[in-house]
């Protein structure tokens, strides 16, 4: 009986062993990011980042871990050190043809196989 | 160690030329899988959805853990859905300054690769036994975890093949000589998908967030014995016929866009419900253990939106005793 169980309570501890990635800063991986109201790019856009959140934390800015705004002709960014793991992406932006604030949040997972590479995401955003 | 897993597989054998009537094609008894035994199953499972068929593969694995406690785990592969979501489930336009987003009834049909849809773990406790002569009253505790993740797109959660998440609840299994009636009722406390939905503008994937309604369970099933009525040997063939019906109602279904959009409801796909399913069978068990079943599915009160019908399921299973290692 005492076999069974730790046969059943070794499968639990396995499974966290294998999920070793916290979502932080100090890594090398890369994060490209462009900001899109449909298929519109929104320069100037500004993301926020949340490191090791899956779920979106609220729209008070003060809750994320960073931030990096485009340029004004530019609707993309970059992330630089990050760990693998998982953040979660706030896009605040302007749509200068509806004249409407945009905003959209994303999570995003840096997998252990791209800790060292550089990827790239979308954060689709919608007044 | 080996005599006694024999012995027990044997015990099993008996009890399963006895009370095979209770094995039903879609249902637990409250019954368990003998200590030490192992068994397998696979099932098939399909319906007609518009001009394609949905297929369900599901691979079996079970043991008896202890004599009250049964382990079983469920590989999954289906082309029920994609990784993502299908277009018009989730939109928005735009009208001067406002953006209305809607929810719609969007394509069924749809062409989707067979996934590996993930694992589905489930433990089954026999807390009750009161056994006669040819009868017998059992009850069982079971608990469900599943990791399916697909882009499930009703409101409705099934753990095994579409949602993610927990369930649990009660069987109570009555067999009395040739008949076997089992009332099943639990709850399905499903997980949510982040996927993705198509932009109909042609912009990048829209963040979906689909969170499932949760869900009561109550199933009913009845089988009998058709033959043999007096059994010479336990190699005779059993022949069950059964009538199961299953219900469930569930709560509404909610999305989330952009991450920060909450999505209105306003199809019936998506909607709360209940129904009640019945499943017409025949089952016959050749040499006391390989099991082969054939039911089919028609809605009998409202009617489920995962599905289309009738279904028709296929099953296989056999045990293995297994061998004490040297």
């Amino acid at each position: 009986m005492i076999k069974h169980a730790l046969r059943l309570l070794s499968i639990p501890v396995i499974l966290a062993l294998g999920s070793c990635c916290k979502g932080g800063s100090g890594g090398n991986a890369t994060l490209n990011i462009a900001v899109f109201h449909h298929s519109k790019p929104i320069p100037g856009a500004t993301v926020y980042i949340k490191y090791n959140a899956t779920e979106f934390p609220g729209t008070d800015v003060s809750a994320y871990s960073d931030h990096k705004q485009a340029a004004g002709n530019s609707n993309t960014l970059t992330f630089t050190g990050l760990h693998c793991g998982d953040y979660y992406l706030y896009g605040v932006g302007f749509d200068s043809s509806l004249v409407l604030p945009v905003t959209g949040g994303i999570h995003f997972q840096i997998k252990y196989s791209d800790r060292n590479h550089t990827e790239s995401t979308n954060v689709p955003v919608t007044e | 160690m080996h005599r006694k897993i024999i012995f027990s597989f044997c015990l099993w054998c008996c009890s399963t030329g006895l009370f095979a009537q209770e094995l039903f094609p879609t249902s637990e008894p409250a019954s368990n899988v003998p200590k030490g035994v192992i068994g397998a199953r696979i099932t098939e499972e399909s319906y007609k959805e518009v001009s394609l068929y949905r297929n369900m593969i599901s691979c079996r694995l079970m043991y008896g853990l202890f004599s009250k406690l049964t382990v079983m785990a469920n590989f999954t592969e289906t082309n029920h859905h994609g990784i993502d979501f299908p277009a018009n489930l989730a939109s928005h336009t735009h009208v001067g300054n406002q953006t209305i987003f809607t929810s719609g009834n969007f394509t069924r049909g749809v062409v989707y690769p067979y996934l590996f849809t993930g694992v589905d773990l489930y433990a089954k406790f026999r807390f009750f036994t009161r056994d006669g002569e040819h009868r017998h009253l059992r009850m069982a505790l079971y608990g469900e975890w599943s990791n399916v993740n697909v882009a499930h797109d009703e409101a409705e959660p099934t753990l095994m093949d579409d949602t993610k998440g927990y369930g649990g609840g009660l069987i109570t299994t009555v067999l009395k000589n040739h008949l076997a009636v089992s009332f099943t009722t639990g709850f399905i406390l499903p997980g949510k998908y982040d996927g993705n939905s198509p932009d109909l503008a042609g912009g990048p994937l829209v963040p979906t967030t689909l969170t499932y309604g949760k869900a009561w369970i109550y199933n009913l099933s009845f089988g009998y014995l058709l033959y043999p009525a007096h059994y010479h040997d336990y190699d005779e063939p059993n022949i069950n016929v059964y009538m199961e019906f299953k219900g469930k109602s569930y709560g509404e279904a909610s999305i989330v866009q952009y991450g920060i959009k909450s999505v209105p409801i306003q199809t019936p796909l998506l909607e709360a419900g209940n129904y009640i399913d019945v499943f017409p069978g025949i089952q016959t068990i050749l040499h006391s253990n390989l099991r082969i079943d054939f039911c089919m599915g028609f809605p009998l009160y409202n009617q489920s939106y995962a599905h289309f019908y009738p279904i028709y399921m296929f099953g296989i299973q056999r045990y293995f005793f297994l061998r004490k290692r040297k």
